[in-house]
């Protein structure tokens, strides 16, 4: 009952416009409050939230991500992508999502690959013969690997505030993310043959691959240093990141050398505020975390879950449903601070692993980017490329439906997700 | 008035995103110490924690003023507009009161912290504590500065 209330005022406080970060402390406040606990446990466990080192791999993911943004290298993914799948029916629509899988082991966020794709595919599948809205969608669509495939942001905050290695997480999110990846080129398959999409011309001299594999080269190595090292147990995720971002900068200055004291600055300072702005939320749910696990929230929900049904796969597929409602409404990482904790808690009951649950929550909170009412990549894509959202929508959907697929995939089948951590030996 | 508040805005915007620059330096030394002269610094993880801190609990307030501060602002957009200005009230009383309680909760922190010491570094925890007050100063000014305009 507690728990119920104390959820629904926090609903009403998002609705009614506070900030995510002070809706979760309010409500948090005035339940420390009402069971007559001291007060200074907010600022106690507000502190405990953020002192965790592994988060500060987030600010320099966003750094190395865009640094490397910056420094021009997306063309040249782009035009090392192309001699891969170009020559087929539909190949810029391909090019489109096996880019966005190659940024995807650069960047750790999806919103910045939308504009960084978009300015170069929207135009360019356009003058193919593409209409723009089907480009802005797959652009969108794609776009949700990148938070997916390590590194990623969002998946730092699951493992920070659940306890659960980021290593393994990482490994645990290759396959599924490839599988997005994957689904999502099989729509363009048939897509491409029932409206007969155009190929693209490449030129296949071994002079110009040899060219482009040698310009793509330099950013291809990031993945593998951040991967290579995290998942080999060499270094932390932390560290890992602190190492992108000096690589970043050494490619951005002296190889490509078109990165500026300006163009730091502004990199620096974007990064500040959007991590700044995660970490202030990850302090207010920790607070109100630790009161819900004192409160054993937990045990309540399951008990709501189980009046509904005993069967634990029905539980877990109703679970999934209002991770994908909840994702299109909220931002994801603050879905997954929010829900994160108490739902991975809820689901050990039913012997549900956090790390098989956590790459499902971020598959759907993700898969909530691209869905209508407020997925967050469609207004980026429609701001790219200058279309407007609904038209996008309708040519989303087949997408939408196919990452949905791999979800429930990997959700019945925890074997795709518990196969390179164990492997690799990270569990 | 007006003038201060850009000036605080600019040196707090600086302070902050300089934090990041010596974050990246510290673990850059932290990864040098271990993995080339095989010594790892035991300063090296505790003080980029609390650092990162202080940036986060300054920068969010710059964060806030700029717009970065996550919200859903669709609902609150398609009311009617007396809806709207009740919704503002509780808004910012909301926000500002659990503000407020960071301010003078996070003080009594920073005694209790007084007689406690950080393990590798061996200072007092109210240095670390008072980032918690301190931010909250800021975004308290910065959230009425914020829903004011």
């Amino acid at each position: 009952m507690t728990l119920l209330f104390f959820f629904s005022l926090l609903i009403l406080l998002m609705i009614i416009g506070l900030p995510v970060a002070f809706a979760i402390g309010a409500t948090a406040s005035i339940w420390v409050i009402s069971s007559g606990m001291p007060l200074v446990i907010i600022p106690d466990k507000l502190f405990a939230g953020m002192d965790v080192f592994v988060l500060m791999a987030i600010p320099f993911f966003m750094v190395a991500g865009e640094t490397m943004n910056k420094a021009g290298v997306t063309e040249k993914l782009i035009k090392f992508a192309k001699f891969f799948v170009g020559h087929f029916r539909g190949g810029l629509a391909y090019v489109n999502i096996l880019s966005s899988l190659i940024f995807a082991g650069i960047t750790g966020a999806a919103v910045a690959d939308v504009s960084a794709l978009g300015t170069i595919f929207i135009p360019s599948m356009e003058r193919d013969g593409y209409t723009r809205a089907y480009a802005a969608a797959v652009t969108a669509a794609s776009s949700i690997v990148g938070p997916i495939i390590p590194p990623s942001i969002v998946i730092v905050v699951y493992g920070a505030i659940t306890n659960t290695s980021v290593a393994a997480l990482f490994a645990g999110a290759i396959i599924p993310g490839l599988l997005i990846g994957t689904i999502q080129c099989a729509v363009v398959f048939i897509q491409a043959r029932k409206r007969n999409f155009p190929r693209e011309d490449v030129e296949f001299t071994s002079a110009t691959v040899l060219k482009a594999s040698k310009e793509a080269s330099l950013a291809l190595v990031m993945p593998l240093i951040i991967l290579g090292g995290i998942l080999f147990g060499v270094t932390t995720p932390t560290e890992a990141a602190a190492i992108a971002s000096l690589y970043a900068f050494i490619i951005g200055v002296f190889v490509y050398k078109n990165l500026k004291f300006m163009d730091f600055l502004c990199i620096f300072k974007n990064a500040t505020y959007q991590y700044t702005s995660l970490m202030i939320i990850m302090g207010s749910a920790s607070v109100l975390g630790w009161i819900l696990s004192r409160s054993k929230a937990h045990l309540a929900l399951i008990k709501i879950l189980f009046s509904l049904t005993d069967n634990p796969q029905i539980i877990l597929a109703l679970v999934l449903i209002f991770l994908l409602f909840v994702g299109t409404w909220l931002e994801t990482n603050a879905t997954v601070v929010l829900l994160g904790p108490l739902l991975a808690t809820t689901m050990g009951l039913i012997g549900i692993g956090a790390l098989h649950f956590g790459i499902m929550m971020i598959l759907a909170v993700n898969i909530g980017l691209i869905t209508p009412p407020l997925g967050v990549c469609l207004f980026a894509a429609s701001g790219t490329g200058n279309v407007r959202v609904e038209a996008i929508v309708k040519e989303i959907w087949p997408y939408i439906f196919a990452s949905i697929f791999v979800l429930f995939l990997i959700a019945y089948i925890p074997g795709i997700v518990y196969f390179l951590p164990n492997l690799l030996g990270l569990m | 008035m007006g003038k201060i508040v850009r000036y605080f805005e600019r040196v707090i915007e600086w302070v902050s995103s300089s934090i990041l620059v010596v974050l990246l330096v510290i673990v850059w030394a932290q990864i040098v110490s271990r993995y080339v002269f095989n010594n790892s610094l035991a300063w090296t993880e505790e003080s980029a924690r609390y650092i990162m801190i202080w940036g986060v609990m300054l920068g969010s307030s710059i964060a806030l003023l700029r717009g970065y501060l996550i919200s859903i602002d669709i609902f609150i957009r398609k009311a009617p507009h007396s809806l709207q200005l009740i919704a503002k009230f509780f808004n910012v009383g909301l926000s500002l009161s659990f503000l407020g309680i960071l301010v003078y909760q996070g003080v009594k922190l920073c005694e209790i912290g007084a007689n406690m010491e950080s393990p590798a570094l061996g200072i007092s925890y109210s240095w670390m504590y008072s980032a918690v007050p301190v931010g909250a100063v800021f975004l308290f000014f910065a959230y009425l500065i914020h829903s004011r305009s």
